[in-house]
């Protein structure tokens, strides 16, 4: 079928100047990796050190979990922060209209927004 | 080319658009006039498949909205009000972008993005970000991002509000080739010389209806209005700004080159 594939091409375009656009934002990009690295280090050396100072172990085990869930979790926010910047961004922007008003079907178009927004294909696309 | 039956749009309790029906055949220009919220917006966004109408039908090239609207928006060349542009990209790489989503090959759109930036007087822009543009620069790029896939229907939403008088006659110019070529042309605008310059047919709006739809002989018969009696004969002050800029095109060119 070349109808869907060239729709699936399509949306990649969309994808691709979405996530180049996103990581052109310097501002964006050191505040995630700041985030990135600031938060489950700092979580990680305040368990070290409460352990090595005597800390309880049921505390430091709970902390520990706390420091686990950042690790996850900063990660994982920063497709929320791609998702706003991607919906609400280009509505403000007016740019939305002009993206409505091209064959390209929404459902696709949304589609392409979802996968840019997942961390693995964002990295993947970077990649490329 | 275009035809529209009884197309209606609310938006809440308010009714934005009403009972519009309008047909503009190939080569053809409507211009819609009227006060700010008349509904020429709404009524081009949803001729353009951008809104979907609460009532009535939009059909182009024989094609139903509602049943294909990706179909009938590869035929339209929508241009907003407000530009819309990825201020981040440089004008080729953003001409090139919607050139690849309307699926022109490769070679094609670069051509035709090297002619319309030579049209339209931004070639040595090419590569400058978008969000470094002027007003004007940014609704030139507007257009020719709304006709680089040379629709068979074009709706521009005040398509020369932002240009200087010299470049809204280059813009004319170029609408008015379109229109030779075959395309049929949906303006908004509230430059009563737009509309003189371009329009077969023109539409008067007012609160969401069609006032009156035909052509300038139709309506000043419609409008009941009398002859003049004054004729001026002096150039108006568009005349001679335009005369001065044409007399000395070859200062702009050597400040450009």
């Amino acid at each position: 079928m070349i109808w869907p594939k060239l729709e699936r091409r399509k949306a990649a375009l969309v994808a691709v100047r979405d996530l180049r656009d996103a990581v052109s934002e310097l501002r964006l990009i050191l505040a995630m990796v700041g985030l990135t690295l600031a938060i489950p280090i700092g979580a990680g050396s305040g368990v070290r050190a409460l352990a090595a100072f005597g800390g309880g172990t049921a505390v430091v085990d709970r902390l520990s979990l706390v420091g686990a869930f950042f690790v996850v979790f900063i990660p994982a926010s920063f497709s929320l922060v791609l998702a706003l910047e991607s919906f609400v961004g280009e509505r403000e922007r007016t740019t939305l209209e002009v993206l409505l008003s091209t064959p390209l079907r929404e459902r696709r178009s949304m589609r392409a927004r979802w996968w840019r927004c997942s961390p693995s294909r964002s990295r993947s696309v970077t990649a490329a | 080319m275009l035809e529209v039956e009884g197309l209606a749009k609310r938006y809440g309790d308010v009714l934005a658009l009403q009972d519009l029906t309008v047909s503009v055949e190939a080569g053809q220009c409507l211009v819609l006039l009227g006060r700010n919220g008349a509904g020429k917006t709404t009524a081009l966004r949803c001729m353009a498949g951008v809104l979907l109408p609460s009532g009535g039908m939009v059909k182009v090239d024989g094609i139903d909205a509602a049943d294909d609207p990706a179909a009938v928006r590869a035929r339209v060349g929508l241009m907003p009000e407000i530009p819309g542009l990825y201020e981040r990209m440089s004008v080729r790489a953003y001409l090139d972008h919607f050139g690849a989503i309307y699926d022109i090959e490769p070679e094609t759109r670069r051509s035709r993005i090297d002619e319309l930036l030579e049209v339209f007087e931004l070639t040595d822009a090419g590569d400058r970000w978008l969000g470094t543009f002027s007003k004007g620069m940014r609704q030139k790029v507007a257009l020719i991002r709304a006709t680089l896939h040379r629709p068979r229907l074009v709706l521009a939403d005040e398509p020369t509000s932002a240009l200087d008088p010299d470049s809204a006659r280059r813009a004319w110019i170029y609408l008015k080739d379109l229109q030779r070529k075959g395309s049929a042309l949906v303006i908004c605008t509230h430059s009563m010389e737009e509309a003189e310059h371009l329009a077969g047919d023109i539409g008067i709006m007012s609160a969401g209806r069609a006032l009156a739809i035909g052509n300038l002989v139709e309506l000043r018969r419609r409008s009941g209005l009398k002859m003049r009696q004054e004729v001026r004969e002096l150039p108006t002050l568009q005349d001679i700004y335009l005369a001065i800029v044409d007399n000395h095109r070859d200062l702009a060119e050597v400040r450009t080159a």
